[in-house]
């Protein structure tokens, strides 16, 4: 038995316990099933054998599994904003007048993530986690001081850890910071982020797409993987150069230290450079961007959109328009179309060997 | 899903956050896995365990499960006691000087039990039971008892679950806790340490096959707790030793222990009557009564034998007997216990068989339950 390092995640369901004190048991019951089973979901590309813990998830990513910064923040965002998208499910497809179906909003979400040591180990038929650091986010005991101070229901917490290990600069993020003791561990820093206003705010923004009427190239690829994975090869700038054949991408601008609409990338290859800004940003959704090449400064619209697959494989839908009214378009178009094909051809490819090799 | 109505019960290391901190996580989890398990053994005989939870065990007994409710507080005893003998064996046993080995004496155990609503569900793919009073069954592991008490190791019960077990509150700690949402919660416990202390400490009373006088057996199937039950409740007593009224004359501390006494009423018009005091008790596993007077003030003293078959689903009762009397058991003695032998042997012996096997754990009225002092 050996000692694993990586990522503690609870997601931790808000107002479970004031919701079923005063509920119909047996409704109550159907709600949380489909919400337990929304988290499972989001969790599961990271997280493997999450555990129910009264109105919680509690799963462990071992670091060589884990994301880096920016997957780790689309992580909880999504699954948040999935969380949320099911409440309203629920919330529309009913008509029943009950407490448990009046009372559903009155849910909300909040994440805790913390790094450091812990064990696995058989209990009875039961894989169950083990040590300090368990203890630390299962007592729970970091949850009042931070609802105390914001009145945040929907939030992602980080210890000083967790941020210290995904690299984030905490003056960069809004995270709101307080120091939590926890007897035998001591005093901690933890810095928090609320979700729910930047849930509100990305679904009141109005989506940056390209149409299927407007492509001028279009492609679609199914890949062996879920949307989270699929993801973070089609964004992530180290995984990008690694399917797109002879071109290196690097990141550039990211606003308030992450990803998101203005960020930019930059791309270089042989005969020039391509300068990309993210136009919307929905994480495991879709990506859309404007592609500036060079030389000659041409623009083209860019989309990947992420379709969940029963099979947990993931139908990525790519389209691309170029801004460009000139008599060589078609010429573009047919010099381009091949390539970029072969690139995604290449991104399943390489998606299949690294799960070969596991 | 159907609600359901029942026990749930939450057994929890105590000091074990505080026992990780700074100990080698490989042999802390060989020991945690070790009481845990030693838990859930003596749990299972009565409970269905829902979960591990950590350093908790989480558990739980729809209302039909038992029919006394001195059973649950026998359960949760020889539960501790188990937990006690296995600390004090792995730390006698081992001579590794690490921290997780040096601390195994710091660790002790809690009990939790709340009585009310949950429903049986699956989520994402494991059983869970969920409820408010599941809620609750959990937020009583965060009291005020050991602040107050100095107590590292006790029984608590909510007021619902101490209404059940037809205790009477008298003899328990009384504590009010407040939950948010939940409002304030009244609480009952006494000290795990104390009854511990008391239970090791008692006489051993058990009659060896070369002392008895006779000995039958018979093999039931049912588990060790259930037969447990019909031997010590009267209303079931009476069922399986026709002609007979029991009641209970004297409880100590409001529970059935060595000093406790039943009279029993039986004869014509039930105008005759002996009386029965407890002299030894192990749950589940056996317990002495000595009975009488008999003519010539002989009296007999019984040992039942409760010893579990295929793994605790059947049960073999064994009964040991023998006559005492001023002079010695003398041959009036003797013949009279040859037909108390033929008595048990002939007719309550299978009546008894035949009661349990054909009745499913169905309550009765429950029995009051209390910690002994």
């Amino acid at each position: 038995m050996t000692t694993n390092t990586g990522y503690l995640i609870l997601a931790d369901i808000s107002g479970f316990s004031s919701y079923l004190a005063d509920v119909e048991l047996t409704h109550a019951e159907q709600i949380l099933q489909e919400l337990y089973e929304v988290l499972a979901r989001q969790l599961r590309p990271y997280v493997t054998d999450a555990l129910v813990e009264g109105g919680a998830l509690f799963g462990h990513i071992p670091d060589p599994q884990a994301p880096k910064a920016d997957a780790m923040l689309d992580f909880v965002e999504t699954g948040y904003a999935m969380f949320r998208h099911q409440l309203l499910t629920l919330q529309q497809n009913t008509t029943c007048t009950c407490r448990a179906c009046k009372n559903i909003a009155t849910l909300d979400l909040k994440f805790f993530v913390h790094h450091g040591e812990y064990l696995l180990h058989q209990v009875g038929s039961q894989m169950d986690m083990m040590g300090l650091d368990v203890s630390l986010i299962r007592s729970r005991v970091l949850k009042a001081p931070v609802v105390e101070q914001t009145h945040w229901d929907g939030l992602a917490l980080f210890t000083a850890p967790a941020l210290a290990q995904l690299g984030l600069d905490s003056t960069l993020l809004p995270f709101h910071t307080q120091t939590v003791t926890f007897e035998p561990y001591g005093p901690i820093a933890t810095y928090s982020l609320d979700l729910k206003s930047r849930y509100e705010a990305q679904s009141a923004a109005n989506p940056v797409v390209v149409q299927a009427s407007e492509a001028d190239i279009s492609h679609e690829v199914e890949l062996p993987v879920p949307p989270a994975i699929a993801w973070a090869w089609l964004t992530l700038p180290e995984r990008r150069s690694q399917w797109t054949a002879g071109r290196h991408w690097t990141a550039r601008e990211r606003p308030k230290g992450r990803m998101s609409a203005g960020a930019s990338n930059h791309c270089d290859h042989r005969s020039g450079h391509v300068v990309e800004l993210i136009l919307d940003w929905r994480p495991f959704e879709h990506v859309t961007s404007q592609l500036t090449i060079h030389p000659g400064g041409m623009k083209a619209r860019n989309i990947y959109t992420l379709i969940p697959l029963p099979n947990n494989h993931t139908l990525v839908v790519w389209r691309m328009a170029l801004d460009v009214q000139s008599l060589f378009k078609p010429i573009l178009i047919a010099l381009m179309r091949p390539m970029l094909r072969r690139d995604l051809q290449r991104l399943c490819d390489l998606i299949q060997a690294e799960k070969t090799v596991q | 899903m159907a609600t359901q109505t029942g026990y749930l019960v939450l057994a929890d290391i105590s000091g074990f956050t505080a026992y990780l901190a700074g100990v080698e996580l490989d042999h802390a989890h060989e020991i945690l896995g070790n009481l845990l398990e030693t838990i859930a053994s003596r749990f299972k005989s009565v409970l269905t365990i829902s979960k591990f939870e950590g350093d908790a065990i989480f558990a739980y007994l729809p209302s039909s499960g038992i029919s006394r409710g001195e059973t649950l507080l026998e359960l949760i005893e020889l539960t501790y006691l188990a937990f006690r003998d296995r600390v004090t064996a792995m730390h006698r046993s081992t001579t590794c000087t690490c921290n997780a080995c040096r601390g195994i004496p710091t660790l002790d155990l809690k009990f939790m039990t709340h009585y009310g609503q949950y429903i049986n569900q699956t989520v994402a793919g494991s059983q869970e039971i969920i409820g408010s009073d599941v809620n609750l069954a959990h937020r009583l592991m965060k009291n005020h008892i050991q602040e107050s008490t100095g107590w590292r190791a006790y029984a608590l019960f909510s007021e619902a679950a101490l209404q059940k077990l037809g205790a009477a509150p008298e003899n328990y700690h009384q504590e009010t806790e407040t939950y948010e949402h939940l409002g304030d919660v009244a609480t009952y416990s006494y000290d795990l340490h104390e009854r511990h202390k008391m239970l090791v400490e008692a006489r051993r009373v058990f009659l060896e096959p070369k002392e008895a006088q006779g000995e039958q057996s018979i093999e039931i199937n049912a588990t060790p707790m259930e037969v447990w039950e019909w031997l010590h409740l009267p209303e079931r007593r009476e069922q399986w030793a026709h002609g007979t009224r029991w009641t209970i004359a004297k409880q100590i501390n409001g529970r059935t222990q060595p000093g406790a006494k039943n009279h029993c009423a039986h004869g014509k018009d039930y105008r005759e009557s002996i009386l029965e005091t407890i002299l030894d008790l192990r749950p589940f596993n056996y317990y002495t009564v000595e009975q009488g007077p008999l003519p010539l003030n002989q009296m007999v003293i019984e040992t039942y034998i409760l010893e579990p078959l295929d793994e605790g689903r059947r049960t073999r009762l064994i009964t040991r007997g023998q006559i005492r009397g001023p002079k010695g058991p003398g041959l009036i003695g003797k013949l009279m216990y040859l037909m108390i032998m033929v008595n048990l042997n002939n007719t309550q012996l299978p009546i008894l068989k035949s009661c349990i096997e054909q009745t499913s754990p169905t309550p009765i009225n429950t029995i009051g339950a209390s910690p002994a002092a």
